[in-house]
C-alpha cells in the first residue's frame, strides 16, 4: 500500500519533468535537424553568421546592462534610506513596487507612446536615442520589483540598522558606510536582482517592439515566422542565457547570508 | 496619485510644527513635530530619484493614459468610450482572455499545487525539492516569445511530441482537433510559467503547515484524508486562492508568448491592444486608453485578492 | 507475592514494559519498565535528549517502539495508530489548527466521531467552561494569548474524553507567571476528571509541584521512579541528586566507618549515615541543600566555619555563598526581616544537621 504510494508520487513526478523537459528536447533535436542528412551545427552557423542577430543581441545586452546599472542606483540608496531612516515611506515605495504588477508592460509602454510621441512636450519617440532611453526606463520598471526585493531582503538579513549604528558610533561617515560596509555586504543581493534583471529583459519582446527598437526580443519574433529551424536554435541560445543568468540567482543564493570581510 | 500625497505630508509638516511651537503642553503633538522636523531633508534628498522616476516614467503615463479614456477625439470629457468598447470584438477578447486568464490560473495552481505537494510532503527527498524549486525558480521567469518557438518544436504541426504520438497511438492530435495556435494550445504554454510561479509560491506555505497540526489531528481521531480535508488544505486555501488571483493577472497582462504563438490568430485583450497600438485597428485613439483602462482594472482587481489573501495566510502561518 | 503484582498490573491505566527504542544504531530508550495507576498524575522529568519525549511519543503512536509493549486500560497498544488510541495530548506549541475557532477546535475530535451537532455544542460549552474561557468560543488562535491558547489546547485534548491525558511540555512556551496559574489549573482539573495525566518537562520545579509521582530519566533510562518527596529528599542515584533541586558538595575523608566521622576541610564530623562497603580513608562527597544548612552553631549538628563570597536576594528567599576550605557552599534562608543576612567578607559559622546530607564515594 505504502509502496504503491510511493510509486505514485515517483510516477507524478516524472510527469512534471517530462512536462518540462520535453520543449527543452524538442528544441534542441530541431536546432540540430537543419539538415536532412542527419545533424548538423548548421542552423548555429547561420544564426551567428546573420549581422542582425549579432546586432541586435549587443545591442538588448548593452540596453539590459544600461537598466542594471539605472536600476540599481535608483533602489539601493532608496531601500537603505527608507529602512533606516524614512520608514514613514515605506508603503508608499511598497506601492510603487507593486504598480508593475498591475499596469503591465503593453500599457505601460502605451502610456509612454502618447506621452513621449513626437508631438509631446517631452518628444522621446522621435529621435532613436529618446526611444532607447524610454526603453530602458521601461526595463527599469519591468525590474524594479525584483531588484526592490532583492535589495530589500539583503538588507534585512545583514541587520543594516545595526551595522550603521555600529559604523557611526566608530566615527565612520555616511558614504563610508553605505560604500565600504552596507554595499559589500548586500553584493550578493544586488547581484542576484541583476542576473534575474538581465534574464527577464534579454529576449523582452512587447515594449521594444512598440518602441521599434532592433532588439532581440523582436528579432527571435521576426526569424521566428520567416524560418524554420534557426529559431530553434535562436530559442537555445536565449535558453542558455536565461538560465544561465537564473542558475547564477540560485547559486548566489546560497553564498547569502554574506561572509564577512576584514577592512584592510 | 502620488503628487497629492506628497504636498500633503510637507504640509501637515508645517501645521504640526506650528502646534507644536504654540501649544507646547500637547506631547504627542509635540513629538511628532520634533520627529518630523528630525527628518533630514539629505534623506529624502537621497530617495527622491527614485519618486522622481516612479513619478514621471510609471504613473503620468499610466495616469495620462487613464485619463485619454474618459475623452472623445474632439478632447470633450466622455463615457462615450466606453459605450464603443461594446463590440463584438472587444467584448469577445475580453471574455476570450478572461476564459483563457481562468483555464491557465486553474489548471497551473491546481497541478502546481500537486507537485509541491507531492515534492514537499510526498517523496521527502530534499535533493528532488532543491532541483525542483531552482527549476521552478527559473522556469517560472521564462516566457515570452523563445517559450512559444519551444512550444512549437513540440506541440507544433512538426513537432516532436506530435510526431511521437502519432508514431506511437496512431493519433494525429491536429486532425483530432488540437491546434497550438489556440485557446488550449496557449493554455498548456502558459502552464510552463504557471505551475512553476504556482510551486514557488505554494512550498513555503506547505512547509508553514506544522508537524504537531497532523499529529493533533490523529490523536483526535482523525485519518490522514480527514487532516487534509479538515486542516491542511483549508490553511492552504487562502495562499492557493492568492496564487490564483495572481496566475490570472500574470496570463491576462501576458503578449508575447500568445503573440509569437499565433498572431493576431487568438483574439485577446492584449493582442488587440497590440495591434491598436501599432495601426490603430478600432480607428480611435482613446478607444485604446478605454481598452488599456479596461485591462488595468481586471489586474488590479486580481491582485488586490492576491494582496488580501497574502495578508490572511501569513497571519495563519505565522 | 505474584498475585499482588498480577493484579496491580490489571489496576495499571499505563504498562510500558521493556520498551526500547532506537533511532539508527542509536538506543534512545532503553528497557523502559513504569506503571501508572488509574488517575494518577505522573511527570517524566529528564534534561533535553534523556528521551522522555521520545517515550511520550511513543505512547501517543508517533513513533513505534523497536521491542517491547505499551498497555493502556490492559490493551496492547504497541502497533496501533494515534487515531486507534484514544488518547488526549497537549502540545508545547498548542498546536491549535489555525482555520478554525476555539469551539471547533474543541469540538474537532468529537466532530471526527462524528458526534451529533448539538452534543458536540454542550460538550464544547461544557470543556470551555471547565478550562474557564467561556465566551471566547469564536475567537481564532491568533486572537488568543499564549495561556489562552493553551487552555484551549487542554479543553480539546478532553473533550473526547480520552483514556489518558498526555502533555508535552504545555507550560515551556509561556510567561512565568501564566506558567504558574496554568499549573496550578491543570493540577485542579484533572484531580477534578480523575484522569491518568502523563506529563513530560525538563522543568523540576514543575515536576515536582505538580505530580502524584516523578519519573527522572537520564540518557534513554529511568534513574528513579517515585513521589516528589521521595525524589527531593532521597534522591536514589547521583544523577537524581544533581539534577534535581541545588546540592553543594564537599570533599571528605573518612576517619571513621563504625561511628560514622568524616573529615571534611576545616572540621570533624560525626554521626553521618554511611553507605555500605566503605574503608577507613577513603574519599567521599557530602552533598547538601541549600535549605539545609543554618546559619550559626548549633549543637548535634555539624559545625563549619567559612566566608561569605556573595549574597542574593530572591524575594521569600536569601540565597547565600560561601567558601568553607576550597568549596563553595550554597545556603538558602527565608527573609524573615528580624534577622539581617551576612554580609560579603564576612565569616560565619554554619551548621548541618548530619541527617540531611547524602553521602557518597568520591568520583
Amino acid at each position: 500500500m505504502i509502496k504503491t504510494m510511493h510509486l505514485l508520487r515517483w510516477i507524478c513526478l516524472s510527469l512534471g519533468v517530462a512536462f518540462f523537459l520535453m520543449p527543452l528536447i524538442s528544441t534542441a533535436k530541431f536546432s540540430l535537424s537543419l539538415r536532412r542528412d542527419g545533424y548538423s551545427l548548421d542552423a548555429y552557423r547561420y544564426v551567428f553568421a546573420d549581422p542582425d542577430f549579432i546586432s541586435s543581441f549587443s545591442y538588448s545586452a548593452l540596453i539590459a546592462l544600461c537598466t542594471i546599472f539605472v536600476g540599481t542606483v535608483l533602489v539601493v540608496p532608496t531601500v537603505y534610506l527608507v529602512r533606516l531612516r524614512l520608514p514613514w515611506l515605506r508603503p508608499v515605495v511598497e506601492f510603487i513596487v507593486l504598480l508593475p504588477l498591475i499596469v503591465p508592460p503593453i500599457i505601460l509602454v502605451f502610456g509612454y507612446v502618447r506621452m513621449f510621441s513626437s508631438s509631446s512636450l517631452i518628444p522621446l519617440t522621435g529621435t532613436s536615442r529618446g526611444s532607447d532611453i524610454l526603453l530602458i526606463c521601461g526595463y527599469v520598471t519591468l525590474a524594479l520589483p525584483y531588484l526592490y526585493r532583492a535589495v530589500d531582503t539583503g538588507l534585512q538579513a545583514i541587520n543594516a540598522r545595526v551595522l550603521t549604528e555600529a559604523a557611526t558610533i566608530l566615527g565612520a561617515r555616511p558614504i563610508t558606510i553605505i560604500t565600504r560596509i552596507i554595499l559589500p555586504n548586500i553584493m550578493v543581493s544586488v547581484l542576484s536582482g541583476a542576473f534575474l534583471t538581465f534574464a527577464v529583459v534579454i529576449s523582452e519582446f512587447v515594449m521594444a517592439s512598440l518602441l521599434t527598437r532592433p532588439a532581440f526580443g523582436p528579432y527571435i519574433q521576426r526569424v521566428g515566422v520567416a524560418k524554420a529551424y534557426e529559431p530553434a536554435a535562436l530559442v537555445i541560445l536565449s535558453f542558455f542565457i536565461t538560465w544561465t543568468a537564473m542558475g547564477l540567482v540560485q547559486i548566489l543564493a546560497r553564498f547569502s547570508p554574506p561572509v564577512r570581510r576584514e577592512s584592510k | 496619485m502620488r503628487m497629492p500625497r506628497r504636498t500633503e505630508v510637507s504640509l501637515s509638516e508645517k501645521e504640526v510644527a506650528e502646534l507644536g511651537i504654540s501649544k507646547p503642553s500637547e506631547l504627542p503633538i509635540t513629538q511628532r513635530a520634533s520627529a518630523l522636523r528630525r527628518l533630514d531633508w539629505s534623506a529624502l534628498i537621497g530617495v527622491a530619484p527614485f519618486f522622481i522616476f516612479a513619478l514621471v516614467m510609471m504613473v503620468a503615463p499610466t495616469v495620462a493614459l487613464i485619463a485619454n479614456a474618459f475623452v472623445d477625439q474632439q478632447g470633450h470629457l466622455t463615457f462615450g468610450n466606453f459605450a464603443d468598447l461594446n463590440t463584438p470584438e472587444v467584448t469577445g477578447a475580453f471574455a476570450e482572455s478572461i476564459r483563457l486568464s481562468a483555464a491557465s490560473a486553474v489548471l497551473g495552481a491546481v497541478i502546481g499545487l500537486g507537485l509541491a505537494l507531492n515534492v514537499g510532503r510526498g517523496i521527502g527527498s530534499t535533493q528532488v525539492r532543491s532541483i525542483v524549486m531552482t527549476f521552478c525558480g527559473v522556469a517560472s521567469n521564462f516566457s515570452g516569445v523563445p517559450l512559444a518557438f519551444a512550444f512549437v518544436a513540440t506541440l507544433g504541426r512538426l513537432g516532436l511530441v506530435t510526431a511521437a504520438i502519432k508514431a506511437a497511438f496512431g493519433i494525429d492530435i491536429y486532425a483530432a482537433g488540437f491546434d497550438l495556435a489556440s485557446f488550449w494550445g496557449l493554455t498548456v504554454t502558459y502552464l510552463f510559467f504557471q505551475i512553476p510561479i504556482t510551486v514557488t509560491i505554494m512550498m513555503p506555505a506547505i512547509d508553514g503547515l506544522r508537524r504537531d497540526w497532523r499529529e493533533a489531528a490523529s490523536i483526535l481521531g482523525a485519518s490522514s484524508w480527514q487532516y487534509w480535508r479538515h486542516i491542511g488544505l483549508p490553511i492552504l486555501w487562502p495562499s492557493l486562492l492568492g496564487t490564483l488571483a495572481l496566475l490570472f493577472a500574470n496570463s491576462f497582462g501576458a503578449i508575447a508568448t500568445a503573440y509569437a504563438l499565433t498572431g493576431y490568430a487568438v483574439n485577446i485583450v492584449p493582442i488587440l491592444l497590440y495591434a491598436q497600438i501599432r495601426g490603430d485597428v478600432l480607428h480611435n485613439e482613446n478607444l485604446g486608453a478605454a481598452l488599456a483602462l479596461g485591462m488595468i482594472i481586471v489586474m488590479a482587481f486580481a491582485n488586490a485578492i492576491y494582496l488580501v489573501l497574502r495578508t490572511r495566510a501569513e497571519r495563519w502561518l505565522r | 507475592m505474584n498475585l499482588v503484582a498480577s493484579s496491580a498490573k490489571a489496576n495499571a491505566a499505563l504498562h510500558l514494559s521493556g520498551v526500547i527504542k532506537r533511532f539508527g544504531g542509536h538506543e534512545v530508550v532503553r528497557n523502559l519498565d513504569l506503571e501508572v495507576r488509574k488517575g494518577e498524575f505522573i511527570s517524566v522529568l529528564g534534561p533535553s535528549g534523556c528521551g522522555k519525549t521520545t517515550v511520550l511519543r511513543m505512547i501517543a503512536g508517533f513513533e513505534y517502539p523497536t521491542t517491547g509493549r505499551i498497555l493502556i486500560d490492559g490493551r496492547d497498544v504497541s502497533r496501533l495508530r494515534p487515531d486507534q488510541r484514544n488518547l488526549g495530548m497537549v502540545f508545547q506549541s498548542y498546536a491549535l489548527f489555525p482555520n478554525m475557532s476555539a469551539a471547533a477546535n474543541v469540538g474537532f475530535g468529537l466532530k471526527i466521531a462524528a458526534m451529533a451537532d448539538r452534543d458536540i455544542q454542550r460538550r464544547v460549552a461544557e470543556m470551555l467552561e471547565l478550562v474557564g474561557l467561556t465566551g471566547l468560543e469564536r475567537r481564532f488562535p491568533y486572537e488568543l494569548s499564549g495561556g489562552q491558547q493553551q487552555r484551549v489546547a487542554l479543553a480539546r485534548a478532553l473533550a473526547k474524553k480520552p483514556a489518558m491525558l498526555l502533555l508535552d511540555e504545555p507550560l515551556s512556551a509561556l510567561d512565568a507567571k501564566i506558567r504558574l496559574s496554568l499549573r496550578e489549573q491543570i493540577r485542579e482539573i484533572q484531580t477534578e476528571l480523575g484522569i491518568t495525566t502523563l506529563f513530560v518537562t525538563h522543568d523540576q520545579e514543575e515536576a515536582l509541584s505538580m505530580s502524584d509521582r516523578v519519573a527522572v530519566m537520564n540518557s534513554g533510562r529511568v534513574e528513579q521512579f517515585g513521589t516528589p518527596l521521595e525524589i527531593y529528599n532521597r534522591p536514589a542515584t547521583r544523577f537524581v541528586a544533581s539534577f534535581v533541586g541545588t546540592l553543594s558538595v564537599l570533599k571528605a575523608t573518612l576517619l571513621d566507618p563504625a561511628s560514622g566521622s568524616v573529615e571534611v576541610a576545616t572540621a570533624t564530623l560525626k554521626n553521618l549515615e554511611l553507605p555500605q562497603g566503605l574503608a577507613r580513608g577513603d574519599h567521599l562527597s557530602l552533598a547538601v541543600r541549600p535549605e539545609a544548612i543554618r546559619f550559626g552553631a548549633r549543637k548535634g549538628d555539624a559545625i563549619l566555619r567559612g566566608k561569605v563570597t556573595g549574597v542574593g536576594f530572591y524575594g521569600s528567599v536569601i540565597r547565600v555563598r560561601l567558601i568553607v576550605g576550597n568549596e563553595t557552599i550554597t545556603i538558602d534562608t527565608f527573609n524573615t526581616q528580624l534577622s539581617s543576612p551576612p554580609s560579603r567578607g564576612q565569616d560565619v559559622d554554619i551548621s548541618i544537621d548530619p541527617k540531611s546530607m547524602f553521602v557518597m564515594r568520591a568520583e
